[in-house]
């Protein structure tokens, strides 16, 4: 009858865990941390189970007192600086923001002619912000755009060219303090043999918003 | 004990087995046609004056004809091109995913939905426009041009470049698409249509053959450069890049002579400074020698 309230008691305990597992993933969306989390937990509630004898009645183990302290020492360190160090991780990493470039008269684009890029509602506190453009002929059949295609911004004092698989990057440097992050600028599509026939679809690659 | 003894002569037939497998993997598989050969076959398509041409009756004869024989020629000192003769423009991938033969040279436009279906090229060997031809003294070019009727070879790269064309009149239209250029230059002749849209090189070949009747416009704002190179079954970078290397001693040396001497047509005006249909090295890196993985038979 004592085993049984028992093992009720570990049941309870597993599901809470679960029940912590899917918030921390529903809520950061990385599993490793995760399960590094949930092993964390459920190894603590085992010990301290150990520590109450509750576990050497059930299972029937000798487990050690000082041993059994130093063990629920360790893992809790261990999750103490998975959590402080978690943060600061986050905070350095790069964010990807490819969903919030939205292009503008991006298909079947000739040399020549622009396609329009915004970026509204920048997450977090990023500063810089790199684009990767791909650029694909819009008729395979008919010849070879993409080695001759590059892309420029309009910015003439500033034009950056950008070559698929090669440094198709543009980077975007916000003002420190800014209040809101956005950009609306737009890339103009060149071919550097002059084939003003070699139309091209252009995509968005990644994007990413550095600290 | 025993199981293991009856199990042993097996076990070493069966690892002979695999050592021949290995050994005949290193070997072209049967049938496989090489660069490497004494005897190198080259695919060609001879409905094209000035690039590759014959009656049935002689040899063919043209550019690319002559650069077959000077590419071979590069690559080893006792190899030798055998022209295999490919019905039209539409076989050329097939002859080579068959591997009936080594190399195609035929106008063979360098595309990268050629090269997704295993096809890799060296080269390329030549540049060229798309461009009209249209009989002797036609108007044919901006406002004379929409809802025109036009010729296309099936399937080519220019066929594929009037997928772009508007529907509304203000572009010529795709009235006929025909197996060989020769039954698209008829239908120009009796009317039907009014001009014939492909390569401009293509075309100069066949005003060579009929200068009186024919004139060849740049329309600008139709078709894309195309840069022809010579195919190669993908997979074989190696092979591949030697004909480049083989290629590179023929641009620099008797490219010159063979092109002027195939397009005399060619107002001269066209390559007097540079030579526009002359590919440069920077071509080359960026088109030849793309597929790694050899296409499924």
């Amino acid at each position: 009858m004592r085993q049984r309230v028992h093992w009720a008691e570990l049941l309870g305990m597993l599901v809470l865990v679960g029940i912590n597992a899917w918030v921390v993933n529903e809520q950061y969306g990385d599993l490793a941390k995760s399960i590094a989390l949930v092993v964390g937990v459920a190894v603590t509630i085992l010990e301290v189970l150990s520590y109450f004898e509750v576990l050497d009645e059930i299972t029937g183990w000798r487990v050690n007192f000082r041993q059994s302290v130093n063990a629920v020492s360790i893992v809790a360190s261990v999750v103490l600086v998975c959590l402080v160090v978690w943060p600061v991780v986050e905070y350095f990493r790069s964010g990807d923001v490819t969903d919030r470039v939205m292009l503008e008269n991006n298909l079947g684009i000739d040399p020549g002619e622009e396609v329009g890029v915004r970026v509204d509602d920048l997450p977090g506190d990023g500063r810089d912000l790199k684009i990767a453009f791909a650029v694909k002929s819009q008729n395979p059949d008919a010849g070879f755009c993409e080695p001759f295609t590059y892309l420029e911004t309009t910015d003439p004092d500033d034009p950056e060219r950008g070559r698929q698989n090669e440094d198709s990057n543009f980077e975007f440097t916000f003002p420190t303090g800014a209040s809101g992050r956005a950009l609306e600028f737009a890339v103009v599509v060149r071919n550097e043999n002059g084939d003003q026939n070699c139309a091209v679809n252009v995509t968005t690659e990644k994007a990413e918003l550095k600290r | 004990m025993n199981t293991m003894r009856r199990r042993l002569p097996a076990l070493l037939a069966a690892l002979g087995l695999c050592g021949m497998a290995v050994t005949a993997c290193q070997r072209e598989p049967d049938g496989q046609k090489s660069i490497h050969a004494e005897r190198v076959d080259v695919g060609l398509v001879t409905d094209s004056p000035g690039l590759s041409f014959s009656d049935h009756k002689s040899d063919p004869r043209g550019f690319d004809v002559d650069l077959a024989h000077g590419v071979v020629g590069h690559l080893g000192q006792d190899q030798k091109a055998v022209p295999f003769i490919i019905n039209n423009v539409g076989q050329r991938d097939q002859e080579l995913l068959d591997r009936d033969v080594a190399l195609v040279v035929a106008a063979y436009s360098i595309t990268k939905a050629r090269n997704e279906r295993g096809i890799d090229f060296a080269g390329p060997y030549l540049k060229t426009d798309q461009a009209f031809l249209v009989r002797p003294g036609e108007k044919f070019g901006g406002d004379q041009i929409g809802g025109r009727p036009v010729c296309v070879i099936d399937g080519s790269t220019a066929d594929q470049a009037t997928a772009a064309w508007a529907l509304d009149g203000t572009d010529p239209r795709v009235r006929s698409r025909q197996t060989i250029l020769s039954d698209c230059i008829a239908l120009l002749k009796e009317g039907t249509v009014d001009a014939v849209f492909d390569d401009e090189i293509v075309l100069y070949g066949y005003l060579g053959e009929l200068p009186e009747e024919f004139q060849v416009k740049l329309p600008g704002r139709y078709g894309q450069t195309q840069y022809y190179g010579i195919g190669i079954l993908g997979g074989h970078q190696d092979d591949c890049r030697a004909v480049n290397d083989a290629l590179r001693e023929y641009l620099t040396g008797q490219w010159k002579t063979d092109f002027t001497n195939n397009f005399d047509e060619i107002p001269a005006d066209r390559y007097a400074s540079v030579n526009p249909f002359l590919p440069d090295e920077g071509d080359m890196g960026k088109l030849s020698c793309q597929v790694k993985d050899e296409p499924v038979p």
